[in-house]
C-alpha cells in the first residue's frame, strides 16, 4: 500500500494487530499453496484426520477461508489457494502473518509459478532469518509422478529458491494417498513412502524456535510499517510546507505593496518637513 | 556811521537766513530715510507673508497629495488580498496617515483592537513579514482584518496535516517501545 494513501487509522489498526500478537503459546502452522496443491489433505494427515476429514478437500475449491484445527501442541490453519482471487489471497496474507511454520505445497507439475515465487519472496522476507529453518517446501502428490522427474522438479524448485528468493528451504517429497491407505490398511511401507513422518518430525523441530519466529516476524512487520509512517510523515511535513509557501506567494504582491507603501510614507514625511 | 551798521545788521540778517535754510535742508533729510526704512521693513514682511502663503500652499497641497495617493496604494493593496484577507473599513476615505511637522502620524490606529498573530496558520517565522505587514495596512487603513475563504481553506487543511504528524509523532514512539520489546525477545 502507498503510504501517501494508507490512513492514520489503518496503521493504528495494524500497530495493535502486531502489538496484540499471537496470544497462543502453541506454534501456529500454515499450510500455503497454488489452488488444489493439497494443502487440506496434508493437513487432515498431520492433524490425523485420516477417513473423516476435518479440512475439506476436493477438486473444485473448497478452502475460501482460513479454517483452524487446534491440537494440543500446534494450532493448524489452511489458507484459500493462492490463484483463487484477490480476497482469497488477502486472507492467506493474513494467514501469514500468524505463522510460525510455513507449510508451502507445491504439486510436481512444473516448476514454481511467478505468483507462488512473489509470495514465497514477501514469506521469506517476512521470516527474516528464520526463513530457512521455518518455511518447509513440500512436493505433494508424489505418487502421481515418476520418482526421476519428482527430483527433477525438486532441484529446479531450490534452483528458484536460491536464484530468484535467495534462500534454500528444506524440501519435502510427501504423499498424502500413500501415508492415508498406509494408516488405513496398517501398511508400515507406504507411511515411510509418504515421508509424512519425516515432515512431521522436522516440523517438531523447527516448532521449537516458534516464539522467536514470531518475535521476528513481528519485528518486521513493525519495520516496515515504520518506515510506512516515516514515508507519510514526509509527505505529510512536504505538503504542509507546499500549503504555507502557497500562502506566502500569495501574500507576496501584497508585501511589495506594503513596502512601497512604506516608503511612499517615508518620503514624504521628510518632503513635507523641508518644505 | 549808519551805514556799518547797517552792514553788520545785513551781514547777521543774511547769517541767520543761511543758518535756518540749513536746518530746514537737515529736517527735510532725515524723514526721507525713514520712510525708505519703513517702506524697506514693508516689503520684507510681505515677501515673507508671501513666502509663508506660498509654504502653506504647499504643504496644503503636499497633504492633499499625500492623501489622494494613499488612498490609490491603500485600493492596490485591498486588490492584493483579495480572497485571502476580508476587510471591513472603519472610515471612508480609509487611508488614516496624516503629515505634520514631525512627519507622520496615523489618526485612527486599530491594531490594538484585533489580533493579527492569529490570521496565519501555525506560529513559525515563515509568516512574519506578512503579519507586521497587515498590521501596517490595518493601522494606516483603519481596516478590521478577517480571514478570507482561501485562507480559511489551507489554515484547515495545515491544522488537519498537523494533527495527523502530531498521531504520526506518538505512533512512532509506541513502535519504537515494541521494536525493543521485540528485539530483547530474539
Amino acid at each position: 500500500m502507498k503510504s501517501e494513501k494508507i490512513s492514520i487509522k489503518s496503521i493504528k489498526e495494524k500497530l495493535n494487530h502486531i502489538s496484540n500478537g499471537n496470544v497462543d503459546d502453541r506454534p501456529t502452522v500454515v499450510a500455503y499453496g497454488l489452488m488444489n496443491a493439497g494443502k487440506s489433505f496434508l493437513l487432515n494427515m498431520l492433524t490425523q484426520h485420516i477417513e473423516e476429514e476435518f479440512f475439506k478437500t476436493n477438486d473444485i475449491r473448497e478452502t475460501a477461508e482460513i479454517k483452524k484445527f487446534e491440537s494440543e501442541k500446534y494450532v493448524y490453519l489452511d489458507t484459500p489457494g493462492l490463484d483463487a482471487n484477490q480476497a482469497d489471497d488477502a486472507h492467506a496474507q493474513f494467514g501469514a502473518s500468524q505463522a510460525d511454520v510455513v507449510l508451502f505445497l507445491h504439486q510436481p507439475q512444473g516448476e514454481l509459478e511467478a505468483n507462488e515465487v512473489k509470495f514465497l519472496k514477501a514469506l521469506k522476507q517476512s521470516f527474516g532469518s528464520f526463513a530457512e529453518s521455518n518455511i518447509i517446501l513440500v512436493l505433494s502428490k508424489i505418487e502421481k509422478e515418476e520418482q526421476a522427474k519428482i527430483d527433477l522438479i525438486e532441484d529446479r524448485i531450490k534452483t528458484q529458491c536460491t536464484q530468484e528468493i535467495g534462500f534454500s528451504p528444506k524440501v519435502f517429497q510427501v504423499s498424502n494417498k500413500r501415508y492415508q491407505t498406509g494408516v488405513i490398511k496398517h501398511k508400515d511401507g507406504l507411511i515411510a513412502q509418504s515421508h509424512i513422518n519425516s515432515l512431521i518430525e522436522h516440523l517438531d523441530f523447527v516448532a521449537l524456535n516458534a516464539g522467536k519466529v514470531r518475535a521476528q516476524r513481528s519485528l518486521t512487520e513493525v519495520e516496515a510499517l515504520l518506515q510506512m509512517i516515516e514515508s507519510k510523515e514526509q509527505l505529510l511535513r512536504s505538503k504542509r510546507q507546499n500549503l504555507k509557501d502557497g500562502i506566502s506567494k500569495a501574500f507576496s504582491i501584497f508585501n511589495a505593496q506594503t513596502d512601497a507603501l512604506r516608503e511612499f510614507l517615508e518620503d514624504s514625511s521628510s518632503e513635507y518637513r523641508n518644505i | 556811521m549808519a551805514i556799518p551798521w547797517l552792514i553788520g545788521g545785513l551781514v547777521l540778517a543774511a547769517g541767520a537766513a543761511l543758518v535756518k535754510k540749513l536746518n530746514e535742508d537737515d529736517d527735510n533729510s532725515s524723514s526721507s530715510s525713514d520712510d525708505y526704512e519703513m517702506e524697506s521693513r514693508r516689503r520684507e514682511e510681505a515677501e515673507r507673508e508671501r513666502a509663508e502663503n506660498e509654504r502653506k500652499k504647499k504643504l496644503k497641497s503636499a497633504r492633499e497629495n499625500f492623501a489622494i495617493r494613499g488612498e490609490s496604494i491603500g485600493v492596490d493593496i485591498a486588490q492584493s488580498l483579495n480572497n485571502w484577507i476580508e476587510l471591513d473599513f472603519e472610515n471612508s476615505p480609509a487611508f488614516s496617515a496624516r503629515l505634520n511637522s514631525k512627519g507622520c502620524k496615523i489618526e485612527h490606529a486599530i491594531s490594538n483592537g484585533q489580533d493579527i498573530s492569529t490570521l496565519l496558520p501555525s506560529k513559525n517565522h515563515q509568516f512574519d513579514e506578512i503579519r507586521e505587514n497587515l498590521k501596517i495596512y490595518s493601522d494606516i487603513y483603519s481596516v478590521r482584518l478577517k480571514k478570507g475563504t482561501k485562507l480559511v481553506e489551507a489554515g484547515q487543511e495545515i491544522e488537519m496535516i498537523e494533527s495527523e504528524l502530531k498521531q504520526i509523532g506518538k505512533l512512532k514512539a509506541e513502535i519504537s517501545r515494541l521494536q525493543r520489546d521485540l528485539s530483547a525477545q530474539l
